[in-house]
């Protein structure tokens, strides 16, 4: 039901708080986009990897050279954390990373939402520098399709970090 | 004059003082934002850096694994044993375990030398896939003639399938009455601060062969540059090992010599099959001569399967 207009000119209204806005924080455009795309490239790739993990990895479709030898890189024991396989971690942080950054979930103020997203994507990047590490000191060469991955994984970091940053509401807020 | 007027002044200060401080809290929040993104750019820079500039002792200094493959001439008695696997045998493991086969090349010129087909091999000593292949090459090529002054070599001892046991191109010689084959071992298996010691430089037509064919639409663009690469005659080519190298892990080559005459054995299968299937484009080349070979079950085994 709607109220009815009196037709008495309108007081000016309140302009909107500042603080915690009901409709969510302002969000850019390309934010959720850009989020979404690369963790959509960076699941694709994950899975790529999975499936080479489990049927045949020598066919991995990868250049070799003295440098780059993706299956060296895959089948080293670096490629398994906690007896899980780096390959399934990648799709796991990639499905949810993917969710994490639809544009729903971005105008979203929960707190828990915006603290994990940040939270997962310093894990991804700290787990993609720790496997650089792993790349260029204990394998000794490098995968072409891993580093894609890693890629993607700093560029979400840099992308939710900004993102977490602009979006933010004042201190106190649920945001 | 009312109270609503100060009240509003009141609330509107209020409200400054709040956008103000969310507006600080945001660009606090973007200097740290950039400051950890700085610190990740930082940390990849230093882990590159340090790694082009450190020596790679660690990897030269590795042990290698327990069973050593031999290196040096290869004995005589061992290439017999290789070049002269019966033709039975190779009839009974036919098509074998392959799982990949010489890809045809379409409209490609021939490739000839001498008024032969040609036949051109391009890998590196330190390279697994290339021990592998080698194997079926040197048995597909010994039907069709004769090596001399092969070398016995392993795939390096840091690298993924270490220690491969194989034989090495690297100043041997081939004659045939049907075709000419050029090996070239471009590197050693010994490490170097950037990659391993060069051998042998392909020729411009070589290096032609290899940027062309070894590249998209004739191999998938993310593995082109692969090695081993080779072109047969022009008709064929590969690249890639056509079968896992994990088999002759941890032997020695006469060790897997001693397995070819079994053609149940699981490396006879790998390694005779990729060979038959190697003998079925060859036969292609000579224009199915030699007849006794190339009438032969192994080398019809593959008929038809291979474009």
């Amino acid at each position: 039901m709607s109220k009815p207009t009196t037709g008495k000119p309108r007081a000016p209204q309140e302009p909107a708080p500042a603080a915690a806005p009901l409709d969510g924080p302002v969000v850019p455009r390309a934010l959720p986009l850009i989020g979404v795309a690369l963790a959509l490239i960076g699941l694709a790739v994950s899975v790529y990897l999975t499936i080479e993990h489990y049927t045949s990895p020598t066919l991995l479709a990868c250049p070799e050279n003295s440098v780059i030898n993706c299956l060296k890189v895959t089948t080293s024991p670096e490629s398994v954390v906690f007896g899980i396989p780096v390959v399934w971690l990648g799709v796991g942080y990639f499905v949810v990373m993917t969710a994490a950054n639809l544009p729903l979930a971005w105008r979203s103020t929960h707190r828990l939402l915006r603290l994990g997203r940040l939270a997962l994507a310093v894990v991804g990047v700290g787990m993609a520098l720790y496997l650089v590490y792993a790349e260029l000191f204990e394998i000794n060469a490098i995968c072409l399709y891993c580093t894609s991955v890693h890629v993607i994984s700093a560029l979400l970091f840099v992308l939710v970090a900004f993102g977490t940053a602009l979006t933010a509401g004042p201190a106190g807020a649920r945001a | 004059m009312s109270a609503k007027p100060s009240i509003e002044n009141k609330r509107a200060r209020q409200r400054i003082a709040a956008q103000r401080a969310a507006d600080q809290r945001r660009r606090n929040l973007i200097v740290i934002a950039g400051s950890a993104t700085a610190v990740v750019v930082v940390v990849v820079a230093v882990l590159v850096g340090v790694r082009l500039t450190r020596h790679t002792t660690t990897t030269a200094a590795k042990p290698s694994s327990t069973v050593q493959a031999m290196t040096g001439p290869a004995p005589a008695s061992l290439v017999a044993q290789v070049t002269g696997i019966s033709a039975s045998t190779l009839d009974k493991v036919a098509a074998g375990q392959v799982s990949q086969l010489p890809v045809p090349i379409k409209n490609a010129p021939a490739l000839t030398s001498g008024g032969k087909p040609e036949v051109v091999y391009i890998g590196a000593e330190y390279c697994p896939y290339c021990a592998a292949e080698r194997w079926p090459m040197i048995i597909a090529l010994s039907r069709f003639g004769t090596f001399s002054n092969l070398g016995l070599t392993h795939s390096a001892s840091g690298d993924v399938y270490p220690n491969t046991p194989t034989f090495t191109f690297h100043g041997s010689s081939y004659t045939s009455a049907y075709l000419t084959f050029n090996g070239v071992e471009t590197n050693t298996n010994q490490p170097t601060a950037n990659g391993y010691t060069t051998l042998d430089t392909p020729t411009a037509a070589e290096q032609q062969l290899l940027t062309t064919y070894d590249a998209a639409p004739y191999v998938p663009a993310s593995s082109a540059g692969s090695i081993p690469f080779a072109d047969l005659g022009g008709k064929f080519l590969i690249s890639g090992a056509s079968y896992a190298p994990q088999l002759l892990a941890g032997k020695t080559q006469q060790q897997v010599a001693a397995v070819l005459d079994d053609p149940s054995n699981s490396i006879s299968q790998a390694v005779e099959g990729t060979a038959n299937a190697l003998t079925t484009a060859l036969c292609k080349l000579t224009g199915g001569k030699p007849a006794t070979v190339c009438s032969s079950a192994a080398a019809t085994a593959y008929q038809g399967k291979l474009g």
